[in-house]
Parts: structure tokens; C-alpha cells; sequence
């Protein structure tokens, strides 16, 4: 796939990303972004075959990109449905998956550092401020996603691309929880509070303000 | 902000807990000088990324235990702050490679910023703490500050001989 006509497609799609643009239009420029995102991955992994790291990590950050696209689209598309609840954890994926493009690799391309801003900002003014909580527990193993290996035996770094793929780590046995903390800038925004009032129903809906049943 | 103190000699702590000091870069738990007996240490979520960086550019380190089993793994609390545990230089490490400060706080820099500047809005925060172990008692000097900050920190450091 040639790489000048995914960035020129990639930042097209930067001037629907906005809550005034009409569904039908929104719906058909989801569409277009996931094929992109197909034609992407596709192109990813006949690096990763070649075993050529750079281009795979290159690759992996215009996919995380398009991803990020993506799941603003359907931000967008759930807050026409009137369901922000919906709607945060689509602003949280975006946020994640440009967080992730620019970890991948850095494409010299404005678009990447324009969208972190974009969604930080939508962040601030589509939604009322948040109250997140944070877990704390001890583990006793996890295992590295790269090799597979104990996590702390490998040299893989968390979150760092390697042949076209971010490491994580998966925690395979939990220890004892620790406690529960209220934080500013949670590690999952996420774990957030989404309502308030008695233990019984009705709640006050944390985003709408409004009684939910349930 | 950076702040120095003078901290209780890391080799009596050490010696209290029936444990000898390395001769290369101590990777304490943030809970050390609260430990009662070597059983409860407790790392930090984010110990391993400070020794695979070490690992990776060949700084001599060490562990508390070096068969970590139990060890914390909170998620962050905050997305911005990395709970990197306390990073200590004894005194024969200092000794035999004088430039070592920079050789261990350089990298972790290098991937500070690099995963800084994908944080807006003043989230690229950093809280370090540093011990420099001195004859007769310990220096701790803690950061907490923007990354950008962090080499002034570094030289720091560095370069605060006499206390």
C-alpha cells in the first residue's frame, strides 16, 4: 500500500471528526476508515514477514492512527445517540490508540500530535469533569507478550513497539488487592465514577444528570 | 521540585535487615527505610522498567532480592507519574565509576521524553527518588517535576560532591 496516500487519507479524515457533521456522513466515513485500517494491517505484516522493523513499527503507527480515527467516529456516532456513557469509552480508546501510534513510531506527521490535542480537548469540553478511581494489587506473575517469557526476565519494555507490536504485560497470576484510590489522572480512565446517590435505584447518572432505573 | 535531605545510612538499615550492601547501582522499594524484616519488600508496579533499562545499557544494578516474588504491581494512579522505585548509588559503586550517575539517569530520561510527548495539558510529570550513599549517612534527593527538568536533576546529582 503506498504510504503517501494512507497519510493523505489519514488526514482527510481529520475534518469530519467533529460533532456537527451529519451521521449518514460520519457512518459512510467509518466505513472508508476500517477498510483503510484493513489495507494497513495487511501492509504491516508483509513487513513483519520480511522481518523489517522498522517499516512494521512504521506501519503499526499509521494503523493506531487509523484506529484512533475510528473510535473518534463512533464518539462521535454515540453521542447522536444520546449515550455518553457510550460515547467516553470511545474517547478513551481514541485517546489510547494515538497515545499508542505515537509510541509506535514517530511518522513526522502533525496529524499524530494534532489528535492527541483534539481528543484531550474534547475531553475537557464535550464532558463534564470526570471522578476516576485507581486499583492497587500486588501480583505474582505475568508474562511478557513479545516472548512469553516471566515479565521481568525479558529486556521487553512495556509499551515499546517491537517488529510491529506494543509490548504489554499480562498479569497470569494476582496476588492480594491493596486498596482502592481516587486519582486524578488514572492509569484507566475508564475506571471512573458513573453514578451517584443511595445504593438503591434511582442513580444520578454521573454524564447526564438524570435518574437512571438501573 | 527538588528537594535533598539527609537520610538514616542505607549500610545500617541494610545491616538491620540481615542484608549486605552491592557493589553496583541499589534498586530499593520505596518502602525500604519502613521495612521490619527483608520478607515484606514490596516493588513498586514499575521496577522492572528501571532494570530492564539498566539491563539494557549495561548498568551494573541490584536488587533488594534478586528472586522477586512478591512484588507491587498497582496500576499507576497517575497515567503521568511512573512508580519508579528509589534508585540508590553506594559508595563503592561511586567509587569505581564515577560516572555513573549519568550512565543509570540518562536512559531513564531518554524514555521519559520520548513517551512525554504524548501527554498534553502538563501530564509529563516525573517523580524520582536518588540516594548517594556518603560515610557515615545517606543523601536522598527527590524529583518531581516536569521531564524537561529532569537533566538539571540529573547534573545535580551528579555533581553535589561535598554532602
Amino acid at each position: 500500500m503506498d504510504e503517501e496516500k494512507v497519510r493523505s487519507a489519514l488526514r482527510a479524515n481529520l475534518r469530519y471528526l467533529f460533532i456537527t457533521r451529519g451521521r449518514p456522513i460520519l457512518v459512510e466515513q467509518l466505513s472508508a476508515l476500517a477498510e483503510l485500517e484493513a489495507q494497513i494491517a495487511a501492509t504491516k505484516k508483509k513487513h513483519i514477514s520480511r522481518k523489517d522493523e522498522q517499516n512494521a513499527n512504521k506501519w503499526l503507527g499509521f494503523e493506531e492512527l487509523c484506529k484512533s480515527m475510528i473510535a473518534g467516529m463512533q464518539l462521535l456516532l454515540e453521542l447522536k445517540n444520546s449515550d455518553p456513557d457510550q460515547a467516553w469509552l470511545h474517547l478513551v480508546d481514541a485517546q489510547n490508540h494515538i497515545d499508542r501510534s505515537n509510541t509506535a513510531y514517530d511518522l513526522n506527521e502533525d496529524l499524530q500530535k494534532d489528535l492527541v490535542h483534539h481528543f484531550y480537548n474534547m475531553e475537557k469540553v464535550v464532558f463534564p469533569p470526570q471522578r476516576f478511581q485507581s486499583i492497587s494489587t500486588t501480583t505474582k506473575k505475568s508474562l511478557c507478550s513479545i516472548c512469553n517469557r516471566p515479565f521481568h526476565e525479558c529486556d521487553h519494555i512495556r509499551g515499546e513497539p517491537y517488529m510491529g507490536e506494543l509490548c504489554s504485560e499480562t498479569v497470569t497470576e494476582l496476588g492480594s488487592a491493596n486498596h482502592i484510590a481516587s486519582v486524578d489522572h488514572p492509569a484507566d480512565k475508564r475506571c471512573r465514577i458513573t453514578h451517584t446517590g443511595d445504593t438503591s435505584p434511582p442513580k444520578i447518572n454521573w454524564m447526564t444528570l438524570e435518574e437512571d432505573a438501573g | 521540585m527538588e528537594r535533598i535531605e539527609t537520610v538514616p545510612s542505607i549500610r545500617g538499615k541494610a545491616k538491620d535487615l540481615g542484608i549486605s550492601v552491592p557493589n553496583a547501582v541499589w534498586i530499593l522499594p520505596q518502602n525500604f527505610f519502613a521495612l521490619n524484616d527483608a520478607s515484606g519488600v514490596l516493588y513498586e508496579g514499575d521496577y522492572e522498567l528501571l532494570v530492564k533499562l539498566f539491563r539494557i545499557n549495561n548498568v551494573p544494578y541490584s536488587l533488594i532480592v534478586e528472586n522477586t516474588e512478591r512484588y507491587d504491581k498497582s496500576v499507576s494512579h497517575s497515567l503521568e507519574l511512573i512508580a519508579i522505585p528509589i534508585i540508590v548509588f553506594t559508595l563503592n559503586v561511586l567509587r569505581d565509576n564515577p560516572g555513573i550517575v549519568s550512565m543509570s539517569l540518562v536512559p531513564l530520561f531518554d524514555f521519559l521524553n520520548r513517551r512525554s510527548h504524548t501527554r498534553p495539558g502538563g501530564r509529563n510529570l516525573v517523580r524520582v527518588t536518588v540516594v548517594k550513599e556518603k560515610p557515615h549517612d545517606s543523601k536522598q534527593y527527590r524529583y518531581e517535576g516536569s521531564v524537561e527538568g529532569f537533566p538539571d536533576f540529573i547534573k545535580l546529582v551528579q555533581e553535589d560532591h561535598d554532602g
